[in-house]
């Protein structure tokens, strides 16, 4: 049985069929998830959020697309959104570690980030747009096609995102890369 | 370039980044942990009942016509009974608020405890407690604070869950009771002066005098009980308290 089939079942009610649904496809969207937030509660959120949306627009799926690939879109838009929601509450709560920022008091010496910190740095400095493909395909394997469809643009432009993703990467890493090139 | 769209990386990734870099990448950034498939499923399939049985979320999920009017009875619950008077204290029975006093002593204590002797100096990154100006209170309460926040994650989510499944667990009632006497306790004390934290727990005050008193109702109105409970959720979406919390106090620091 098709993941279409399943869909069309779980449109009529059929819960089992929507758990077919979930199985099939919880790990590939917790992951890119889990990529896109670095935050197990967020992902976890994200995730649920996804399957509920996907749940309640089950009428709209019209099979055009793969399920998954339907699921992935809808699983991208709620991490967006969701994303730009949780850093306005970052930047407007400032929470209480900016208090000790104003204090006076000698700084103290801050080390040099290791490889690892510079590239997630680097990778969170990307815009969503680059920083979303850059995830999809070179992290998480997504085909240029899958990408496309997710994000709503053409494959060229998925292309062209990546391609700006990493030429950015290697401007901020600059040297760091070359212990691996 | 080529892209290949069969699976993994094209080749382009090896020509333009190196595949060592690429793994480096793939394994030191946001490396996913095992998915927590039924935790997961049990919160979606929460929020499915509903809609298998003909009912839907949107008592919760449109917005609030008239938000002023629908939360004052709730909201008054806590703000117009005497606050310092008769044979409770901060309108909650004294063995709660006794039972408050002492998680919120203990907090204190803990945050004396870890806060750096000395003068203070600022904290490189976030996530770490971070000492107050002993003048504004002392770093004791605002790390009791953080603590007190984060405490309150576990309530507030499993309230949403209940709310999307149409559920009202009567364990509820006394946990959210505790947690709104320390919350008053701490808004009381003045944690640091911290006009963001005031603020959040003035919001988080309001959303769990609504739930108290959903709790409260719930064995002799149900249906009077779901509506608070819901308009409690909906509060609590609406001033995005969960998402303020998490950032205010990560879940590391319940101590649970």
């Amino acid at each position: 049985m098709t993941q279409l089939q399943w869909a069309e079942e779980a449109r009529n009610g059929d819960e089992r069929a929507f758990r077919r649904l979930y199985d099939a496809n919880v790990d590939g969207i917790f992951r890119l998830m889990y990529r896109m937030a670095g935050e197990e509660h967020l992902a976890k959120d994200f995730t649920q959020e996804a399957f509920l949306r996907a749940y309640q627009k089950l009428d709209q799926f019209r099979g055009d697309a793969a399920f998954s690939t339907w699921l992935h879109s809808i699983a991208v838009s709620v991490a967006l959104n969701g994303l730009r929601k949780a850093d306005r509450h970052r930047k407007r709560e400032h929470t209480f570690d900016d208090v000790a920022d104003t204090l006076p008091g000698p700084t103290p010496p801050r080390s040099e980030p290791g490889v690892r910190e510079r590239i997630e740095e680097a990778v969170d400095g990307l815009p969503d747009i680059y920083r979303t493909v850059f995830l999809m395909h070179d992290l998480e394997g997504y085909g240029h096609g899958e990408i496309a469809e997710a994000l709503g643009v053409a494959e060229g432009t998925s292309k062209a995102r990546l391609s700006r993703a990493r030429a950015k990467l290697r401007e901020s890493l600059g040297d760091a890369m070359q212990e691996y090139v | 370039m080529t892209h290949h769209d069969d699976g993994r990386l094209g080749p382009e990734a090896r020509d333009d980044l190196g595949p060592e870099w690429l793994e480096a990448v793939r394994q030191g950034y946001h490396p996913p942990p095992a998915t927590p498939r039924e935790t997961m499923w049990e919160a979606i399939e929460g929020g499915l009942r509903p809609e298998l049985e003909g009912t839907t979320h949107e008592l919760i999920a449109e917005p609030l016509v008239d938000g002023a009017v629908v939360d004052a009875p709730v909201v008054a619950i806590g703000r117009s009974r005497a606050r310092y008077g008769g044979g409770e204290v901060l309108g909650l029975p004294r063995r709660w608020l006794l039972a408050a006093a002492a998680v919120l002593v203990l907090g204190i204590g803990i945050g004396r405890w870890t806060a750096p002797d000395g003068p203070l100096t600022p904290q490189p990154t976030g996530g770490a407690p971070v000492a107050e100006r002993p003048e504004d209170g002392g770093s004791g309460l605002a790390f009791a604070a953080r603590r007190h926040l984060a405490r309150t994650e576990p309530l507030l989510t499993t309230v949403r869950a209940d709310a999307r499944s149409g559920r009202m667990d009567p364990s509820i009632g006394p946990w959210a009771t505790t947690l709104l006497a320390e919350t008053r306790l701490l808004m009381d004390a003045r944690t640091g002066e911290r006009d963001d934290v005031q603020r959040l727990l003035t919001d988080l005050e309001l959303v769990l005098v609504q739930i108290v008193g959903a709790s409260q109702r719930g064995s002799q109105d149900v249906g009077r009980a779901r509506e608070e409970m819901d308009l409690a959720v909906r509060s609590l979406e609406r001033e995005e308290l969960l998402d303020r919390i998490r950032t205010a106090a990560p879940s590391t620091m319940s101590g649970a």
